[in-house]
């Protein structure tokens, strides 16, 4: 027997040596180990039937039955059948089988992830610093975990890794010539026209280099087929595996609707005892990258190529089935506790969301923001919201009268599988705070944890959903109407808080609070925060202070606000921007770059009094965008426009510029589907090109009116909290119109108007003044 | 997810849209002022959505009313502050003289 020590990198089902676990060393070499692993999964209903299921599995080889006990989260103890199957590839087959014959039985812990079950049985997680003793031939006796997944400061490995990208999108006008391969400190460009010699390259790289991680764009979608097609074309074996005996992993495309959006997930390539992540058809893996995605595997125990791609709702569901297995609870298979029946005036208090109140539109001084940290999440562990536990009767229960509904004391599954989680955010977060920003650590130790925090962040965002999606094998909506009250309650105690402090709360959106007080400190915002913090018993951050804040109103009516369209903006750059185009995915850049040039001239004035002396020079800029624009100097890539395919293309009844677009290029024999991203270039009234044609558009087709009335209303947003008009900013803009205008032209001269009159700051808007 | 009942925008507008007919057999000047009642009860909706004991048109008014009473209140604000310059000026005036 000897013993190694290193990371848990990889785990999967073989269909002959039952488990494959694979280790990187601290010596940096991969150690692969294989396991005989016992599958368990219960059975429940009616005694004859069990019977007959008894008949029905003896006869299977090796399998043993035994008749149990097990605790059923809502129902509580079940009289089963537990079903041990040796080897996850068998299970496959027979649970199969079984399901077929006996549809009617109720099954439990059938469709777990074999990672989640080895995490259970063998106290480890994934990515765990971990301790293996194993027999020469790789037998697996013992595996330990030297660490946990809560550690702050986990020690990891440093993980070879190769990066390969086509030098130009494979949807472009031209296809890619190149593929760019980094390795090591090595760059090395190579020729897809010499199939040969590429896959020679890349099996050169795979043997001599190793890398434990593949990185590419477009891997899932274009390079590892296109390079299964040249290998099998030119006769040159090529198997991206480390694990040579197994096939590689595909899974196919899918699109789906998520919040009232259409997502297109590409097909996938998975690799056996290395990773490949195609950073183009992820998720939210561009918002934290490798050490974020390292992160969410060790805490939920899903394979790290699986949670890359993934939605963090997998990531949760998997968090959840982790604990139950821990705990010895049944995990239902396509089995939902209802909804608890509650009357209509209840269904009206409770069906609702977190609060989100209209701001003042205008522009104000002295704003701080101020955040609860992970409020769902902590609401859920504060109050014990589980989807088992609202609802419950015990004699401890905390009984909410509004909704009817008590939520029990026994330590819910949900909060158990959260607060490890939320707790480690947190120190992250307060640790990155307590360092002051010019001291040296403080980029390094920010370039360490913020991947951390941001993949802990998604984590926590969709646990709230999860507790009332439909789907779910633990939701049940009435625990995430509780966490919506509850939020509600908490963030209007905050807000009276903070009035009763003398501070105005200019807004509320969810869990963050928005206030200010001309004469507050950095400290007095701090103790504010600090108060609400020991009031609600919720961890709530001062995020940051703005020498002014604009909220911003809607496009048909500047009297109207709207709650998440503001910006405030900082000398030190970490401005917080939220609604307008240049954070807009559908934004050409060169609207957004507009934009942004002129938010960069308002950024330097610190004072709100004095932003209206700032308008000569905004402006200029906007006319020489526009000039630019009327000259056609702009490079046609930064007019293109990118949107989303809502519905699949046949189900298009009238053709907007995106559909025209896909239409295109379906005729070009491609296939848009649904979900996926279509990029164009207006050329006219309701037309557009497909920019992903092969035939570039004639720049004379541009729809330039277009791109200008784009252009007048990315300034208009920014502009009109200090009091600008559109009336007025067509006027100065294209009608030539001089800055003089009378004061009753001015939408802030009204004084029932909230908004401060900036404008009336400056002398030379007065007529009367000139 | 999806939730039963309409967002509180929803609810405002479905309010707003009860009152077609009146609003229609408003003079066009009259028609202004409701414009303006109107744009005061879409910037409170998430409170109106809030009171969910009461019907939307029931807070409707209150809202129009908390509205006026801030404008009436801005308005008497400046109005005295004018007042007190005036005062200020023809004391100085007089002193002068």
């Amino acid at each position: 027997m000897k013993e190694y020590t290193g990371w848990l990198f990889d785990l999967y089902a073989h269909p002959e040596k039952g488990l494959v676990v694979w280790l990187v060393g601290e010596d940096g070499r991969p150690y692969r180990f294989h396991q005989d692993f016992e599958i368990t999964f219960y059975v429940g209903g009616p005694v004859p039937r069990l019977r007959e299921l008894w008949t029905f599995l003896r006869t299977r080889e090796k399998v043993k039955l035994v008749r149990t006990t097990r605790e059923d989260l809502f129902d509580g103890p079940q009289d089963l059948m537990e079903v041990r199957v040796p080897g996850p590839f068998k299970y496959q087959r027979l649970f199969k089988q079984t399901r077929e014959c006996f549809p009617d039985l109720i099954y439990y812990d059938v469709d777990i992830p074999l990672s989640l079950r080895f995490m259970a049985a063998r106290n480890v997680f994934l990515m765990a610093h971990c301790k293996v003793a194993a027999q020469p031939d790789g037998n697996l006796i013992d595996i330990t975990a030297l660490d946990v997944p809560e550690e702050l400061d986990p020690q990891l490995p440093q993980l070879r890794k190769l990066a390969l990208s086509p030098d130009r999108e494979p949807s472009s006008k031209t296809p890619p010539r190149y593929l760019l391969a980094k390795y090591g400190g090595f760059s090395v460009r190579a020729p897809l026209d010499k199939p040969r010699e590429l896959l020679a390259l890349l099996n050169g790289i795979l043997s001599a280099y190793d890398p434990d991680v593949i990185q590419t764009r477009f891997g899932d979608t274009w390079l590892f087929p296109l390079l299964e097609e040249l290998s099998r074309q030119t006769g040159t074996p090529f198997h991206p595996n480390r694990d040579q005996s197994v096939p590689v992993l595909r899974r196919g495309e899918v699109t789906f609707f998520n919040y009232g959006r259409a997502h297109y997930r590409g097909p996938q390539v998975h690799l056996r005892g290395r990773w490949h992540i195609d950073v183009e058809n992820c998720m939210t893996y561009g918002a934290y990258g490798l050490l974020g995605a390292i992160e969410q595997t060790r805490i939920t125990g899903v394979p790290l190529q699986e949670m890359a791609r993934r939605s963090p709702g997998a990531g949760v569901a998997a968090m959840q089935s982790l604990t139950a297995l821990r705990r010895k609870v049944l995990i239902p298979y396509q089995h939902q506790k209802g909804e608890i029946r509650k009357t209509y005036a209840q269904l009206v208090r409770a069906d609702r969301g977190g609060l989100i109140l209209q701001p003042p539109i205008g522009i104000f001084a002295n704003v701080a923001v101020l955040d609860f940290t992970s409020m769902m999440a902590s609401i859920m562990i504060e109050f014990n919201v589980s989807p088992e536990t609202v609802g419950a009767e015990d004699e401890a229960a905390f009984e909410i009268p509004e909704l009817g509904i008590k939520i029990g004391s026994q330590p819910g599954l949900m909060p158990q599988t959260l607060k490890p989680m939320r707790d480690k955010r947190l120190a992250i977060k307060r640790l990155l705070k307590s360092l002051d920003k010019k001291d040296p650590r403080y980029r390094s130790c920010r370039h360490r944890y913020k991947p951390v925090m941001d993949g802990l962040k998604w984590l926590t965002v969709v646990a709230y959903g999860r507790l009332g999606f439909a789907n779910s094998t633990f939701g049940r909506i009435n625990a995430h109407e509780v966490v919506s009250y509850l939020s509600r309650k908490v963030i209007l105690q905050a807000k009276a808080i903070a009035e009763d402090r003398g501070f105005t709360v200019l807004h509320l959106y969810v869990d963050s609070l928005f206030v200010s007080r001309p004469d507050a400190s950095a400290e007095d915002f701090q103790t504010l925060a600090d108060e609400i913090e020991r009031e609600t018993h919720l961890p709530i951050e001062l995020q940051k202070i703005y020498p002014w804040f604009a909220f911003l109103g809607t496009r048909d009516n500047p009297n109207i606000s709207v709650a998440n369209r503001f910006y405030a903006l900082s000398a030190d750059g970490e401005h917080k921007i939220r609604g307008i185009a240049l954070r807009r995915s559908d934004t050409p850049r060169f609207v957004a770059n507009t934009q942004t040039q002129i938010l960069n001239i308002l950024a330097k004035e610190p004072d709100p009094a004095r932003l209206a002396g700032l308008l000569p020079e905004a402006l200029a800029v906007a006319r020489e965008q526009l000039s630019l624009l009327k000259k056609r100097e702009v490079p046609l890539e930064e007019l293109v426009v990118s949107q989303t395919l809502s519905r699949e293309l046949s189900e298009y009844s009238h053709f907007s510029a995106v559909a025209s677009a896909a239409r295109q290029l379906q005729l070009r024999g491609k296939s848009p589907r649904m979900g996926q991203r279509i990029r164009f270039i207006y050329t006219g009234p309701g037309t557009a090109h497909a920019w992903d044609l092969p035939v570039a558009p004639d720049p004379r087709t541009v729809d330039l009116t277009r791109y200008r009335e784009m252009i007048l209303r990315a300034v208009y947003e920014v502009l009109h909290p200090l009091g600008m008009t559109e009336k007025m900013l067509r006027d100065w803009l294209f009608g030539g119109a001089s800055y003089v205008m009378s004061v009753g032209e001015l939408g802030s001269s009204d004084p029932t108007k909230l908004a401060l009159p900036l404008f009336n700051d400056i002398k030379y808007l007065h007529v009367d003044s000139l | 997810m999806g939730r039963t009942l309409p967002s509180a925008t929803q609810i405002v507008l479905d309010e707003l849209d009860e009152l077609r007919s009146f609003y229609d057999a408003l003079r066009r000047s009259d028609q202004l002022i409701l414009d303006k009642f109107f744009e005061d009860v879409l910037q409170h909706r998430a409170a109106i959505a809030n009171a969910t004991n009461l019907l939307p048109i029931e807070v409707m008014p209150f809202v129009m009313l908390l509205e006026a009473y801030k404008k009436n209140d801005r308005a008497f604000g400046q109005l005295h502050a004018e007042m007190q310059g005036l005062a200020r000026a023809i004391e100085t005036f007089a002193s002068k003289r």
